[in-house]
């Protein structure tokens, strides 16, 4: 763990990182606390103008693509990772961009002001969906501060590539239902505090999902496009609505 | 030949099908069409345990015991719920059809969990009630 403090200043000193590819396991978590300036401080929900930041899954080993979290560290009753509230209060919960590139060899050389960025950014709530879809929709590819201002590109998520690539034996996903996957993938990596995408024996797509209010979602989209989900109160299944024949719609909805 | 209602039964978890969220299976770990499972005590009645099978592909995998009253019970459950017809048989299957090299020397302890109505996918109600309501689980490995 590193505390360190971001100036405004250092947003202006914004690079694309090219460094070494680090390979984080998939179990690993690594936390990273930093102060961030005036704008989320300014906000009533979060006593502290502290965040911490979760790097868990899944981590890319060709590209170094990996996903970022971000959780209040004085809320953490209120608020799960990836989740904030807006500044009215009001329940509508937002994640925070997945970051691409590579990983450095050692948490001293992370680079500081790309973190900075990105909270000052989620930090004026208003101007948090333009982040969230500036950064890759959501995503992954490289980011660089200009790149903010254009469409994001496609660029997959990798289960999603990895679902589309399809399994042996069964016919892979037609392009649009793969590009439905994408959609499911980036909605439930930015709406939930914690996310799990794999890839079935059968070629479905599976997504286990703990909600922003603990509950518990599992989810899973064939590879012919049919998609059930069912969401409960706990994990042991207690209450659970169920959705055998669900729209993606119902899906979105659901994540709330 | 059915097996009794009481008894656990063992499924072997791959690694990508656990999930660290549910610390137990993920659905996906029961989607085989022909379900293979082992009985852990049959397995002890002859000096063998759990641990000896896993070998080959099923090195670092994980567990999930139930007991095959699960199965069925979790069989009229999801029938309920989607409203058609679904129900599995547990039955002993130590033929070569079922078991390959080189676990058939613990032949005696295998079980196939399949639908009655034939070679069928099991619905998707019927796995998230396994993967939730597993009786032990034991993580893969690592």
């Amino acid at each position: 763990m590193t505390a360190t403090t971001i100036a405004k200043s250092d947003a202006n000193r914004l690079t694309t990182r090219r460094g070494t590819a680090h390979a984080l396991n998939d179990r690993d978590y690594l936390a990273v606390y930093v102060n961030i300036p005036v704008p989320i401080a300014d906000r009533t929900d979060i006593r502290s103008s502290s965040v911490k930041f979760f790097a868990a899954e899944p981590v890319d080993s060709a590209t170094g693509e990996v996903l970022l979290w971000v959780k209040a560290l004085d809320t953490s009753a209120v608020q799960p990772p990836g989740v904030f509230h807006s500044q009215d209060g009001s329940p509508h919960h937002r994640g925070i961009a997945l970051w691409p590139s590579t990983m450095p060899p050692s948490i001293d050389d992370w680079n500081w002001s790309r973190w900075g960025i990105v909270l000052q950014q989620m930090g004026r709530w208003t101007d948090a969906r333009y982040v969230a879809e500036g950064i890759g929709g959501w995503g992954f590819g490289p980011f660089s501060m200009p790149d903010m201002d254009a469409e994001p590109g496609v660029a997959w998520h990798p289960v999603v590539r990895e679902f589309a690539a399809g399994v042996d034996g069964v016919a892979a996903p037609e392009a649009g239902v793969v590009a439905m996957a994408e959609r499911l993938v980036r909605a439930a990596a930015a709406r939930t505090a914690d996310a799990e995408f794999s890839v079935d024996v059968d070629g479905a797509l599976s997504l286990v999902l703990r909600l922003a209010d603990e509950r518990l979602m599992l989810a899973e989209l064939a590879v012919d496009g049919r998609l059930a989900f069912s969401r409960y109160d706990d994990d042991f299944g207690s209450n659970e609505e169920y959705l055998p024949d669900a729209t993606e719609a119902d899906f979105i909805n659901h994540l709330f | 030949m059915v097996v009794p209602l009481d008894d656990v039964v063992c499924r072997f978890v791959r690694p990508s099908d656990w999930s660290r969220i549910l610390k137990r299976p993920k659905p996906g770990a029961f989607k085989q069409v022909g379900l293979s499972v082992w009985h852990p005590d049959r397995l002890e009645e002859r000096d063998a345990t759990l641990d000896d099978l896993r070998i080959e592909h099923l090195a670092g995998y994980g567990q999930a015991h139930h007991t095959v009253g699960d199965y069925y019970r979790f069989a009229r459950k999801s029938e309920e719920k989607d409203g058609t017809p679904f129900r599995v048989q547990v039955k002993w299957r130590p033929d070569d059809e079922f078991v390959d090299e080189p676990w058939r020397q613990w032949r005696y302890a295998h079980i196939q969990v399949e639908t009655v109505a034939g070679p069928a996918q099991f619905t998707v109600s019927f796995r998230n009630l396994l993967a939730l309501k597993t009786k032990v689980a034991i993580a893969p490995d690592g």
